[in-house]
């Protein structure tokens, strides 16, 4: 009887829990499901009220509407660009530093990782006003090198900070044998060190090209032209002052989401397993 | 003594006779002294560059900024506190954002850690498929922010909107509810999308935690009879607090300088009710030409985010040493 009793309640502890994880899941997903549904309503759909929450004939005109946009590749290709060049030189410069802090730093590599975890937390808002007037005396506002630069300026020491946790967990006695080969210290990391840490380097490569794929606030007051234009800019130029074509918006939107939700399932593990690790180390 | 005769004096590596001192080859310590510090100039070298150059650079130019002349075409003179006080003499373009920028990063910071605590527990338990539903709930953490903001721009349309749609047919309310025209409820929808951006990360930094406790003190726990309340004070809560207090600080940051969701969402409106500092920057920098007090109220909010660190820092700090 009480072993019944017992059995019963942790029953219901389960469904419990079961219950509040489904709510979680519709909090964090139902937004989604509004933006696919909307994404496929014809444009006279949209407005209806009382709102429906399918389309009655689901059409793709928002989707080829977006994509024969003459911008469309533009500013894909742009994106492309400033993310793949930032994340790039971010991950290259934090694989450096990160091998530094592991295998060549004393007690100074605690401070070097207190500033990097300080870098973290400087508004953003800050740097604009230098950059713009830089950029501006350069010569180089409105272009995309400006935003690779300032995409590397917030990626570094975030990338940097979780590239150590990685790079420390890999086998002193795996470098220090490429060193007795004869590799330089640059050569043990290229070789070795970095092929034995792929996956956490993976990881932060993404992270840092999720971070400048998201940048807005550098976009917004160094660029202007629409031939420079990036996805976070193209998303809100759709925005007009009185009206929004919102079945096209969604529609960009998902486009730009759903290669991001790809590859982030593909490096979930070791991305989580890097920023976990970053914080507890 | 002059530099002549210590370069002089000194011995040069070129030497083939003589007797050596013990232990020092040709290129023996020296060399590896100077192979080291090249090592650690390949190394440090390029993250120094960026730290120095691409922030540190900016920051030093943006404070002397704030203490210089910048209204009159940039000449940089420097004018003193000039800035300062044409900023504090106009209190309306300060208190106001400072206050909402308050609410929102701690009203979502609070909120954020309470679900993604909860989110955290319910995913550390035995669950069927709790790996999908991790993926699942890190979605929103992947978008743009910007699609985020106008997402939720969408959903809350007074007019259209999926919101409104829901609570009418649910009868919950008989007209559709200006959300983001009311400056009571404005406020709290970029809170609500700031947690929905925010939550995830929590989640998965909470849930590390609570694997990193070691399974004997959950079965010790048991043994002795604890209940859920117990084992939540005394095992679970020190587990996991120097992350909490450091995702909170991140977090809070974070949310202190969210510049894209507010631009996005709202625009600062209606009224100026959602207005925060870093829009507030925006504006008077680009919109108002007011160069001077945007450069003097950007190095306040720096001065702000320094504070918060290092008092936060201390209390993590601390907390390690207990």
């Amino acid at each position: 009887m009480a072993k019944n009793l017992h059995h019963v309640s942790r029953t219901a502890g389960a469904a419990g829990r079961y219950a509040l994880i489904v709510a979680l899941l519709l909090f964090a997903l139902l937004p989604f499901a509004w933006m696919l549904s909307t994404s496929l309503k014809p444009a006279n759909e949209i407005y209806t009220t009382p709102v429906t929450w399918w389309p009655s004939a689901p059409t793709l005109d928002n989707f080829i509407a977006v994509v024969t946009r003459a911008d469309f590749g533009v500013i894909m290709g742009n994106t492309l660009v400033v993310a793949g060049v930032s994340a790039t030189v971010s991950t290259l410069v934090a694989l450096f530093a990160a091998y530094g802090l592991s295998r060549l730093a004393g007690r100074r590599g605690e401070t070097l990782v207190l500033v990097l975890l300080f870098a973290q937390m400087i508004p953003t808002i800050l740097f604009v006003i230098p950059y713009f007037l830089i950029f501006r005396t350069l010569g180089l506002l409105d272009t995309l090198t400006a935003l690779v630069v300032t995409n590397i300026s917030l990626t570094v020491p975030i990338a940097t900070w979780l590239l150590r946790r990685f790079i420390a967990k890999v086998p002193r006695a795996l470098d220090e044998a490429a060193l007795i080969d004869g590799c330089g210290r640059v050569g043990a990391l290229l070789r070795v060190v970095a092929p034995a840490a792929r996956a956490g380097v993976g990881a932060v490569f993404f992270y840092a090209f999720l971070v400048s794929w998201h940048e807005y606030l550098f976009a917004l007051s160094l660029t202007s032209s629409p031939s420079n234009r990036v996805i976070t800019l193209g998303i809100t130029s759709l925005v007009g002052q009185y009206q929004v074509s919102w079945g096209e918006l969604m529609a960009l939107g998902l486009l730009a989401v759903v290669p991001l939700i790809v590859v982030f399932l593909l490096v979930e593990r070791n991305l989580v397993e890097g920023l976990a690790g970053g914080v507890k180390g | 003594m002059d530099s002549t005769t210590v370069a002089a004096s000194r011995p040069t590596p070129v030497e083939p006779e003589g007797p050596r001192p013990r232990g020092k080859r040709p290129g023996g310590r020296d060399g590896a002294r100077r192979r080291a510090l090249k090592d650690r100039m390949i190394f440090f070298g390029p993250l120094l560059a960026v730290l120095v150059g691409l922030l540190g650079f900016p920051i030093v130019f943006a404070l002397y900024a704030s203490f210089a002349d910048v209204d009159d075409m940039f000449s940089m003179a420097f004018a003193g506190l000039r800035n300062y006080e044409s900023l504090l003499s106009q209190p309306e373009t300060l208190v106001r954002p400072f206050l909402n920028t308050m609410r929102f990063a701690l009203a979502s910071v609070a909120i954020s850690l309470t679900i993604g605590f909860a989110a955290a527990l319910l995913l550390n338990s035995r669950l069927r498929g709790r790996r999908v539903f991790r993926s699942a709930l890190m979605f929103p953490w992947v978008i743009p922010t910007v699609l985020t903001a106008l997402m939720w721009r969408w959903v809350m349309d007074s007019n259209a909107g999926a919101f409104n749609g829901l609570l009418l047919q649910l009868g919950l309310i008989d007209e559709p509810v200006s959300w983001l025209g009311d400056p009571n409820l404005a406020p709290w929808i970029i809170i609500l999308a700031q947690v929905w951006r925010g939550f995830p990360f929590i989640t998965v930094m909470l849930l590390a935690a609570l694997q990193a406790i070691p399974e004997e003190l959950h079965e010790a726990a048991a043994v002795d009879g604890a209940g859920w309340l117990r084992r939540l004070r005394s095992i679970i809560w020190p587990g996991v607090r120097p992350i909490f207090i450091l995702v909170g600080t991140l977090e809070g940051l974070y949310a202190f300088r969210e510049f894209a969701m507010i631009d996005v969402l709202t625009g600062g409106g209606p009224a100026g009710a959602t207005e925060v500092l870093a829009t507030q920057v925006y504006r008077l920098f680009f919109q108002y030409q007011r160069f001077g007090d945007a450069m003097a109220l950007a190095a306040l909010m720096f001065v702000l985010a320094l504070v918060a660190t290092v008092l936060l820092m201390r209390l993590s700090a601390r907390d390690e040493e207990d």
